[in-house]
């Protein structure tokens, strides 16, 4: 390995996550350099969930510590940014979309302080990003479920961070917002930013990021998608419960022999 | 129906029309001179405001069973109140209902962190044992011969006109002090509320938000129990917010809205408990706030039950005159696109419905002004429904186009879906069918598609 320009942006050390006093993730270590676009992937239940909730201080740790930029993450709040699973909230709630991606101006405003036109400026611009605009007035329930992950997106866009953490924001939405989404998250990448996305399609992984982090109850592998995407590895993390992985192995196969897979996972030559 | 208590009380309260019972009520209430009226009047209305204001963040974030769960959970710090005065000392019993509120909320809190179970169960147990141990106090007060002047059994179903001039300002002054921290703590109120992993995310403290809602919930509670009752006090809560979580989208418009109807009903339940002598206050503020429900349920623009069916109704007559236009243009076309006069006979023919039927729809056509409505029969159709026509057509036959070219469904598969589908495809997506379909020309039947004109 040679030395790192980039510095890093998010180091986790020794983190144990419990539920009820069930650990669910154990001891996972992490350095991520700035700039990357990296994918957690694992099984069910492999606390792919948890451990960016863990990471962003909403879980109490068992044990370990979380670093942004070389500071606890709650000194780094606004470096900061995460955008929950879709069906964590409630979307009859009465706000239109204008209003939550004014939301990811909070954190930076002081309390006293109104939203200002430079704030409505920014969550515009996010909005349109995102090619949300058109609907800013619009209720957010009277939104397609790949709209409200956009409006989801504009409010981490709006709130200007380093470093995104993204729980599964492919779940449930059409083609062309998954390609809208990566392609803004690519975007974000050549901007220096750090993301990090939930992701449960093993076929577009490899496409999709720079670097895999594999769970499945610990860090199974973290490293380069090309150094790190590979059946034995896989086998590893899904212990062979999924007859995905055969498939899947097929794939990696012909991708190493130069074809490029596409989202449906059929090889072209 | 739900007007049928109020008269009731009118009733019995006076031999006068309730009208001029009216009169007299708004007379006394603009009188210059405060009288004991004007004040009782002015605490329902604060009241409703502030229960009406805070029940919005109860609605949205759930927890309507919480207001119920701490109005009930009060008693027993009521009576312990009374026990530790020794009178009816306002401040003592309004301090033990408030402790006892806060205690309820925690041991809630408690049992759902400690246990598998979740947090309906948790209130449940909680604020019937809260309950039943005041009623137990409530009783023994009373048969130890101090409940006569105690008038704590007002605290069950609330009587307004037991409100002191100092229970008045300081109502005044929750309301002023609730209104005050809504303001201020506005942004961290609405995002904890809809969003709270991500307002943690950004470093707002929702644990504490939580606890200030719960404890102003507890204060809203406690001053309102004199007027409204332990039993109905969370209708106060929530039946307002709910009502104005029907008619708006915004969260500070359904606040506002909500303090209004709370107002309103505090208003209504103060005049209907003052008419009679010694009418239970709380049930009158919560018929007042179930009646604007009632209302707003009724007849809200966007999600009232009788607008909904009436734009239901209305969309099905389009569909209906818009099903005549369709065949009209079918025979145009065989006519080769000239004369627009058309038998009502062969119309139903072609229609296979009776004359009767297509006179019908004949006249609904008539009324949108696609067919010239002085003349019968023949069915003479106007410029307005030859552009009507033309879309209407154009529809059906861009969506077949699509459903074979795109889905590949067969030919003789798409009829009867384009057939629905024809009259509600918004604009957007008839663009995004133009586009998609590379403007083709011929439906999948071979038959032009028409251009709009």
């Amino acid at each position: 390995m040679t030395i790192q320009a980039e510095p890093v942006a998010l180091e986790v050390h020794d983190l144990t996550v419990s539920y009820h006093r069930k650990p669910v993730l154990w001891n996972v270590d992490l350095a991520v350099p700035a700039g990357k676009l990296v994918g957690i992937i694992g099984p069910n239940g492999a606390g792919k969930s948890t451990l960016i909730k863990a990471i962003m201080g909403l879980l109490p740790l068992s044990s370990g510590w979380v670093q942004v930029f070389g500071k606890p993450v709650d000194q780094q709040r606004d470096l900061v940014s995460y955008v929950p699973q879709r069906e964590t909230v409630d979307w009859t709630f009465p706000v239109t979309a204008m209003d939550v991606v004014l939301m990811g101006r909070y954190g930076s405003l002081r309390w006293w302080k109104r939203i200002g036109r430079r704030d409505k400026a920014i969550a515009r611009e996010c909005l349109e990003k995102v090619g949300m605009l058109p609907y800013a007035n619009r209720q957010i329930s009277n939104l397609s479920g790949g709209q409200q992950q956009r409006v989801f997106l504009a409010r981490a866009l709006a709130q200007e961070s380093q470093v995104y953490l993204m729980d599964e924001p492919f779940a449930g939405v059409d083609a062309a917002t998954e390609t809208a989404i990566i392609k803004l998250m690519q975007e974000l990448r050549e901007a220096g930013k750090t993301v990090f996305v939930v992701h449960h399609d093993l076929q577009t992984a490899q496409d999709y990021f720079d670097m895999l982090i594999l769970l499945n109850m610990r860090l199974v592998a973290f490293g380069p998608t090309s150094e790190v995407f590979k059946p034995e590895i896989l086998q590893k993390t899904y212990g062979g419960r999924l007859t995905i992985l055969a498939d899947v192995a097929d794939a990696v196969a012909q991708a190493e022999q130069g074809a490029k897979l596409t989202p449906a996972g059929s090889a072209k030559l | 129906m739900i007007l049928v208590p109020y008269i009731l009380a009118a009733g019995f309260a006076s031999d006068l029309p309730i009208g001029v019972q009216a009169a007299r009520f708004f007379r006394t209430l603009f009188d210059s001179r405060l009288e004991a009226t004007d004040a009782v009047v002015f605490a329902a209305i604060l009241l409703g405001i502030t229960c009406g204001m805070l029940g919005c963040f109860v609605v949205l974030r759930r927890q309507s069973l919480l207001g119920d769960a701490i109005g009930h959970a009060v008693l027993p710090g009521v009576c312990a109140g009374f026990l530790l005065a020794g009178t009816r000392s306002i401040p003592m019993l309004l301090a033990g209902a408030l402790v006892a509120g806060v205690l309820a909320s925690v041991l809630i809190t408690l049992l759902q962190r400690t246990t598998r179970l979740k947090s309906g169960e948790c209130m449940g147990v909680v604020f019937t044992g809260f309950y039943g141990m005041g009623i137990v106090m409530l009783v023994s007060i009373q048969k130890s011969g101090r409940g006569g002047q105690s008038g704590l059994d007002k605290f069950l179903f609330g009587q307004i006109a037991a409100i002191s001039d100092l229970d008045v300002k300081l109502i005044a002054a929750v309301t002023v002090l609730a209104i005050g921290i809504v303001i201020v703590f506005w942004r961290k109120l609405a995002i904890s509320s809809f969003d709270e992993a991500f307002a943690f995310s950004v470093g707002i403290p929702v644990g504490w938000i939580h606890y200030l809602l719960t404890i102003l919930l507890t204060v809203a509670i406690v001053i309102s129990i004199q007027a409204v009752g332990v039993v109905l006090v969370a209708a106060m809560l929530v039946t307002p917010a709910a009502t104005a979580y029907l008619l708006t989208d915004r969260l500070y418009r359904m606040v506002v809205l909500s303090a209004v109807f709370g107002a309103l009903s505090g208003l209504l339940g103060a005049f209907f408990s003052l008419l009679g002598d010694h009418l239970p206050t709380g049930a009158f503020m919560v018929l007042g706030a179930s009646t604007l429900f009632l209302l707003a349920f009724l007849f809200a623009p966007v999600h009232g039950v009788l607008p909904r069916a009436w734009r239901i109704w209305q969309k099905r007559k389009r569909t209906q005159a818009e099903n005549l236009l369709r065949t009209i243009y079918l025979r145009l076309e065989q006519r080769g696109m000239s004369d627009r006069r058309f038998g009502v006979d062969d119309l139903a023919a072609m229609r296979q419905e009776s004359p009767a039927q297509v006179r019908k729809l004949a006249a609904l056509a008539a009324k949108r002004g696609w067919t010239d409505p002085a003349s019968r029969d023949p069915i003479i159709l106007t410029d307005a429904g030859f552009a009507a026509a033309t879309q209407v057509v154009r529809n059906h036959r861009l969506w077949e186009l699509f459903l074979t070219q795109e889905a590949r469904l067969a030919a003789d598969h798409v009829h009867a879906d384009a057939e629905y589908i024809e009259h509600v495809l918004p604009r957007q997506v008839i663009e995004d069918l133009e586009r998609m379909l590379d403007h083709r020309s011929a439906d999948p039947h071979g038959k032009p598609i028409p251009e709009p004109n």
